[in-house]
């Protein structure tokens, strides 16, 4: 159940994310905004599942060289699995809102780097030094974290029901 | 073996190596009918998503441009004035033209095919920079052809193709390059992109007699693009004395964001 409604919610997400791409152009990743989340509350292999699932449908769509959103996808969110569940056990919307910020900042690094990579060998007609600003990973930053605090409430409802829903389950 | 898929990194590693593994099988084109399958159930779904949100953009926009509209409306009218005067001396042209055609015993060029396509898809973090549209290698869309839209207006050339759908480099993306020829001095210059915004012609020989609104048109010189594909509208003119080319910023007369229906322009 609990990875049904996830992969529900990455679909629609991405969905999400096309969608209003249109109108906010390179400002946020909802996606990626809510696998953060997925990562700090669930557990690992469902975040792996969700990130591997969340990151082939953006390639698929991306113009970008296939791999390149899977591979950031589910290192970042590993990660942040990882140190958020040892470090915090119910973590508050400013801990949520400080990873958020982090991982943005590492994804932005990574993702670039990455497709400089994939690119040389794959699309070698897209420059993407035109895409390294200042004030484009600010934007995302800022777009990021206010989608967080958007998404952040609706994921805490989600999340609530799904342990609430488990623990049901393994009582019956 | 349980103890092994119970350590989360080692989960992690293999999760990686699927992801290579994936990665590698893309590369030799074995993905194809997945990622095809993909396509057919997503890209319905993208068009009513981007039909939802035009038709939210639609009515915030009606609301905000109530005065903009009565200034573009007057704007129009005088352009209507205009071009109607415009295309009288057209018509004459054209039969002019006609008669001097028959006269050389030109030939006229194989008329193209025009493939209809549906915009379905956009770039997730580079939208101004690339399309999907729904129409693919079965449709006989080829790499590198042109795309425009109905009325002969350039919006970008296509960079992949897969069974039915097709990814379309706009030439608003920074690495766009299309040679242009401005319609009134006949002068050549290199349209680029700009970041998905709008459009530059460099390259422009400083003796040319720009103005603006003067039309460009594509020059012909790329193999997939035929001469006199409408680019733009010249909006910004920018000369010095120092400098051995003009520039010009181009307005397209389409507008990026709101791209619906596009045609692939193949030689038949």
């Amino acid at each position: 159940m609990k990875l049904f409604v996830g992969i529900l919610l990455t679909i629609s997400t991405v969905i999400l994310q096309i969608t209003l791409v249109k109108y906010f152009p390179s400002l946020f990743n909802i996606p990626f905004v809510f696998l953060i989340s997925w990562a700090i509350f669930q557990d690992y292999k469902s975040t792996l599942l969700l990130a591997f699932t969340g990151g082939f449908i953006l390639d698929i769509l991306s113009m970008t060289p296939f791999g390149l959103f899977i591979i950031t996808f589910v290192i970042i969110t590993f990660l942040i699995n990882v140190i958020s569940h040892s470090l915090f056990s119910e973590p508050k919307l400013y801990v949520i809102l400080i990873i958020t910020f982090i991982a943005t900042v590492i994804y932005f690094s990574f993702y670039w780097s990455l497709a400089e990579l994939l690119i040389i060998w794959e699309y070698s007609f897209i420059d993407l030094s035109n895409f390294l600003s200042f004030q484009l990973l600010a934007g995302k930053i800022l777009g990021n974290l206010i989608a967080q605090i958007i998404l952040f409430k609706v994921f805490w409802k989600v999340s609530t029901w799904l342990k609430l829903y488990e623990r049901q389950i393994e009582i019956s | 073996m349980k103890k092994l898929f119970q350590n989360k990194f080692w989960i992690f590693a293999i999760t990686l190596f699927f992801v290579v593994g994936i990665i590698v099988l893309n590369y030799f084109q074995i993905m194809d009918s997945v990622k095809d399958s993909l396509y057919f159930v997503l890209l319905p779904i993208q068009k009513i998503s981007f039909k939802i949100g035009d038709s939210i953009a639609e009515s915030f926009a009606i609301l905000i441009s109530i005065q903009d509209l009565n200034r573009e409306n007057q704007k129009l009218s005088e352009e209507v004035r205009e071009l109607t005067v415009k295309n009288v001396k057209t018509e004459e042209l054209k039969r002019e033209n006609q008669a001097l055609k028959e006269a050389l015993d030109f030939t006229e060029k194989e008329e193209a095919r025009l493939i209809p396509g549906n915009i379905s898809g956009l770039d997730p973090e580079n939208p101004g920079d690339f399309v999907i549209i729904d129409k693919g290698r079965e449709d006989g869309v080829e790499k590198d052809l042109a795309v425009i839209v109905s009325d002969g207006i350039l919006i970008g050339r296509v960079i992949e193709v897969d069974k039915r759908s097709s990814k379309i480099l706009l030439i608003t993306n920074t690495e766009s390059r299309v040679s242009g020829i401005v319609q009134d001095s006949r002068a050549r210059g290199i349209v680029k992109g700009e970041h998905g915004l709008g459009l530059r012609m460099e390259m422009i020989p400083q003796n040319a007699l720009l103005k603006a609104q003067d039309i460009v048109i594509t020059a012909g010189l790329e193999e997939s693009l035929p001469k006199g594909l409408i680019i733009g509208k010249i909006w910004e003119i920018e000369s010095s004395d120092n400098e051995i080319f003009q520039k010009a910023s181009i307005r397209s007369p389409i507008s990026f964001k709101s791209l619906e229906i596009v045609f692939v322009l193949k030689n038949k």
